[in-house]
């Protein structure tokens, strides 16, 4: 099956005065269609930059995309580089072909306009449709969302709703163009656990429904493995990690990952003392010659503080960069 | 620890907030944040508060403090009944009772140096002698595991993690009794979460300190305190041991737990998903606030509040069912 979206070598440039640091740096993975990706890191990690590098949507200055290339292969042929299109072309692909959910449902609404108009929008604009069309698509998607009396909702402003119920529209909103990749970037944080079991499980059952392609960012290694069946651990621009959920767990090799799940506490186990990472993320700017996370690993050797460790097994399927990974 | 006198003792706790509305500001609704709250909390224990927005968590730590007044109800604090006390009163109590926030960027005044934002609670209390002030604060600081250079950096010079050091550190330094930590590791990530959840057990541990730990996120309360007590819209739902919570009896801890995702991609488990939103605190369901949401909700439950009644062990749980 081919991939749906092929991101090779992705690297986007943060410039401060005339200091240039890559945010992103040389990220590569691809997702096939009805996947689910995740992508876990700390805050600062690159995660959101990634996503906001496949749709282009970097605040340019002081962000910049470099280099690499991001390959969208739709169902019926024609690949193209998403990097390569105009600003216009581009218009066509978001919330058409990529959508993209974010983390606060209150700021990516409009406070000023009925969801009803923020839904119809999007529609209107990428599939021509009259206004009368739009609404009763919208109503049915609000539907689609678990939104109780859809027909009086849409003329609602977001203020109005609940933040659950304000994620299920940015959801709606997002599915409206029946989209071939949904960009999920931590779209439960703000929630409440049990508010976000519901909208959790609400996205997988339409990324199934609609045969949609799921990129998942997410701070939560629960969520991880609970939802996502690939992976990739970014740390400081970095892929460390990347591998299928399974393996990521049963066999880590990167001690950041391993640290990452030492440090969250299990619900059910009984334990002492949690493992927790010292230090902090060290600061873009001033990143050590060597391995990004030499200073909080526990395996550091004097290797790691003069060569930069690349991803290793290019063609295996579980990638890391580290140069004294854990054995199984 | 039921059986010693307890550091803290809340009973049957409400606080309602009025709303105001209307052209003359008339009190149109009551917000009920807290509806009858008991809780105790014994010395050197850590009680973990647990609960969705709006159940009235920090409502309740708060006004155990004293920060809001209680509408009625009684808050006993080590055998002295500080209720009605006026905020006069309050003054040298205050060191015994401290809070540490959520936010660890709004809480420190980003123009006072750190040494200066530890050494006011000292100042005030009357601590250490004046010339003992930098000592102690540096020792504080090495306590909460902070180097000692930080005395004279500003705030935004810090990490999230860092700032919650020493917000942590500045509520120590005037030897309190009770710590009332109000979500401290929310904002922070995963790695530091844990350098600060073992930074509190270990203060708990080493110097007996009390902890009242108000989280939202159940995997970490269970973590670090003896005892969990899940609040509902102001209502406690159930109080157990945590080491217990696995055989939770009350459908709502049952669900809580079911939809924490669990870092193990080979634990299967049936999802419990709970139905619509938290009702509004306004306008509260009647009878069990739980039941328009309860999976298992019968008749009875729609009319007649649940009180919360002992269990097993020294466990207690507000329902009709169990």
């Amino acid at each position: 099956m081919q991939d749906i979206i092929e991101v090779k070598n992705l690297t986007t440039e943060l410039t401060l005065g005339d200091v240039h640091v890559p945010v992103v740096n040389d990220v590569s993975f691809k997702i096939r269609p009805g996947e689910v990706y995740a992508l876990v890191g700390e805050s600062g990690c690159g995660k959101s930059m990634t996503a906001l590098s496949i749709m282009r949507l970097v605040p340019e200055p002081p962000a910049k995309i470099v280099g690499g290339e991001i390959l969208l292969h739709p169902k019926n042929g024609g690949s193209s580089n998403l990097l390569k299109l105009t600003e216009k072309e581009m218009r066509g692909v978001r919330g058409n072909r990529i959508a993209m959910i974010f983390q606060e449902p209150m700021t990516s609404l409009n406070p000023v306009f009925t969801i009803g108009d923020q839904i119809t929008e999007a529609i209107i604009l990428h599939q021509h449709l009259s206004k009368k069309q739009a609404l009763a698509n919208a109503i049915e998607m609000l539907n689609t969302v678990g939104i109780p009396n859809p027909t009086q909702r849409v003329s609602q402003y977001p203020h109005e709703l609940s933040g659950g119920m304000r994620q299920r529209v940015m959801i709606a909103m997002a599915l409206s163009c029946k989209p071939e990749l949904l960009i999920a970037d931590e779209p439960t944080t703000a929630l409440d656990v049990t508010i976000q079991a519901q909208i959790l499980e609400l996205i997988l059952k339409l990324v199934h429904d609609f045969s949609m392609s799921l990129l998942l960012i997410t701070h939560d290694l629960g969520i991880v493995a609970e939802f996502a069946k690939q992976v990739a651990v970014m740390y400081a621009g970095q892929i460390v990690e990347q591998s299928s959920v399974l393996d990521l767990f049963a066999n880590t090799k990167h001690p950041y990952t391993k640290g990452l799940l030492d440090s969250v506490p299990m619900p059910f186990k009984q334990d002492g003392k949690l493992t927790s990472i010292p230090g902090m993320v060290p600061d873009l700017f001033e990143l050590p010659k060597g391995c990004a996370y030499q200073d909080r690993c526990e395996k550091v050797h004097r290797d790691c503080k003069e060569i930069r460790p690349q991803l290793l097994g290019k063609n295996l399927k579980h990638r890391y960069r580290c140069f004294f990974p854990y054995a199984k | 620890m039921q059986n010693s006198m307890p550091l803290l003792e809340v009973k049957n706790l409400v606080k309602t907030f009025p709303v105001k509305g209307g052209f003359f500001g008339k009190t149109v609704g009551e917000v009920h944040a807290l509806s009858g709250v008991s809780l105790f909390l014994g010395k050197g224990e850590i009680v973990g508060l647990v609960g969705e927005s709006g159940c009235g968590k920090t409502t309740l730590g708060r006004t155990i403090l004293k920060l809001t007044e209680p509408t009625d109800g009684k808050i006993i604090f080590h055998g002295k009944n500080i209720t009605s006390y006026s905020a006069e009163q309050m003054r040298p109590l205050r060191r015994e009772m401290q809070i540490v926030f959520q936010d660890p960027y709004a809480s420190l005044n980003p123009r006072m140096t750190i040494g200066n934002a530890i050494s006011e609670p000292l100042k005030v209390h009357k601590i250490v002698p004046r010339k003992e002030l930098k000592e102690k604060v540096l020792e504080l600081l090495s306590v909460v595991g902070l180097k000692e250079d930080a005395y004279y950096k500003y705030p935004h010079e810090f990490s999230g993690g860092q700032r919650q050091r020493i917000g942590i550190a500045r509520a120590l330094s005037v030897n309190p009794k009770l710590v009332v930590a109000d979500e401290p590791v929310s904002a922070l990530d995963v790695s530091i979460q844990a350098q600060i959840i073992n930074l509190l057990s270990d203060l708990n541990q080493q110097f007996g300190l009390s902890l009242l730990f108000i989280s939202h996120d159940l995997k970490v309360v269970r973590h670090i305190s003896h005892r969990v007590m899940v609040m509902y819209l102001g209502r406690v739902m159930e109080v157990l041991d945590a080491g217990d919570l696995s055989e939770a009896k009350h459908p709502y801890t049952v669900s809580l737990l079911s939809a924490v995702p669990v870092a193990d991609p080979k634990h299967k488990r049936k999802r419990i998903i709970l139905a619509g939103d938290v009702p509004s605190p306004l306008n509260p369901p009647s009878g069990c606030v739980f039941h328009t949401r309860c999976p298992m909700a019968i008749e009875r439950c729609k009319t007649e509040i649940p009180l919360l009644r002992e269990a097993e062990k020294d466990n207690q749980v507000a329902c009709h069912l169990v």
